[in-house]
């Protein structure tokens, strides 16, 4: 039988990875909340400092474990079933890394940002986070929803 | 004695590094997309012969999300260093300033996204030649 690295593990690496991903959609929504507040002069800051250090980490934490997994999948789902069976998933499932790697450098943004910026004093700042934390908002819910749908067809 | 000029005012150190994120975000977004306008050598990884391979096309299964995550990382991390030092040294940042480039921001990342989506929503992906072993579940 063919291997892929951390194959045996792969199982374990992607339930890890779900686990983040409820994290990372829960702190990122409520950051979202939070720099929606900041526009309309409503201003929780240390609130919003901790949920871009706990989104930082969770989507780093997620990522790194979905990477982990990634050639098991890539072999075994995709290859082998998706390709076949499932065209709609395995597109899914490419558009949703795309995206998640496109959200990285906003996360780390939002995140340096956050510890600096001032939002009753730096107003033209607060628009540029808040679309930041906006865009990658939307890529974690898209990245959940799709992840959900594709393990649902076929999981590793 | 002569009084000397008053220095010119420069980028507070949160707008100085409001411009490096946002053009580390842009150039991570450029660099990320650029393989899929421009054949470019990429890092793939062989999933089934555990070996990396810097090449344009793969010749059988392989992964280039690896690589072209790392390439966009690298050009990122320079793009907001670069971009720290020069906006250190820059006229502070005025409403006009941050609403460009929170634009340029906005517009690399969703263009990025967008061609993705577009460009993978009605592929047609060659599937990998079933092995004796295989057992359809």
């Amino acid at each position: 039988m063919a291997g892929t690295i951390f194959e045996s593990w792969a199982r374990v690496l992607v339930l890890l990875h779900a686990a983040a991903a409820v994290v990372l959609v829960g702190s990122s929504t409520h950051h979202f909340l939070v720099s929606l507040g900041y526009l309309r002069w409503r201003f929780k800051v240390r609130l919003g400092r901790i949920y871009a250090a706990i989104v930082v980490i969770a989507y780093g934490t997620t990522m790194l474990l979905g990477a982990l997994a990634y050639p098991t999948y890539r072999y075994h789902v995709r290859g082998l079933y998706f390709d076949r069976h499932a065209v709609w998933a395995s597109n899914l499932f490419d558009i949703k890394e795309n995206f998640a790697a496109l959200g990285l450098p906003l996360a780390i943004g939002a995140f340096l940002l956050s510890r600096v910026m001032n939002p009753k004093e730096d107003r033209a700042m607060v628009v540029g986070y808040a679309v930041m934390v906006t865009i990658l908002t939307a890529i974690v819910w898209f990245n959940v929803v799709s992840g959900i749908l594709i393990t649902m067809e076929r999981g590793v | 004695m002569s009084e000397s000029a008053p220095r010119p005012a420069r980028m507070t150190a949160g707008q100085a590094r409001f411009v490096a994120i946002a053009a580390a975000a842009t150039a991570f977004a450029l660099g990320f997309v650029w393989p899929a306008f421009q054949k470019t050598r990429v890092l793939w990884y062989y999933p089934l012969e555990h070996r990396w391979a810097l090449e344009i096309t793969p010749e059988g299964l392989a992964m280039d999300w690896y690589g072209r995550t790392l390439v966009a990382g690298v050009l990122a991390i320079v793009a907001y260093f670069v971009a720290l030092a020069l906006a250190r040294r820059s006229k502070p940042l005025g409403q006009r300033g941050h609403t460009l480039w929170t634009a340029w921001m906005a517009t690399a990342v969703l263009l990025a996204m967008a061609l993705y989506a577009h460009q993978l929503a009605t592929r047609r992906p060659v599937p990998t030649p079933l092995p004796t072993w295989y057992v359809p579940r």
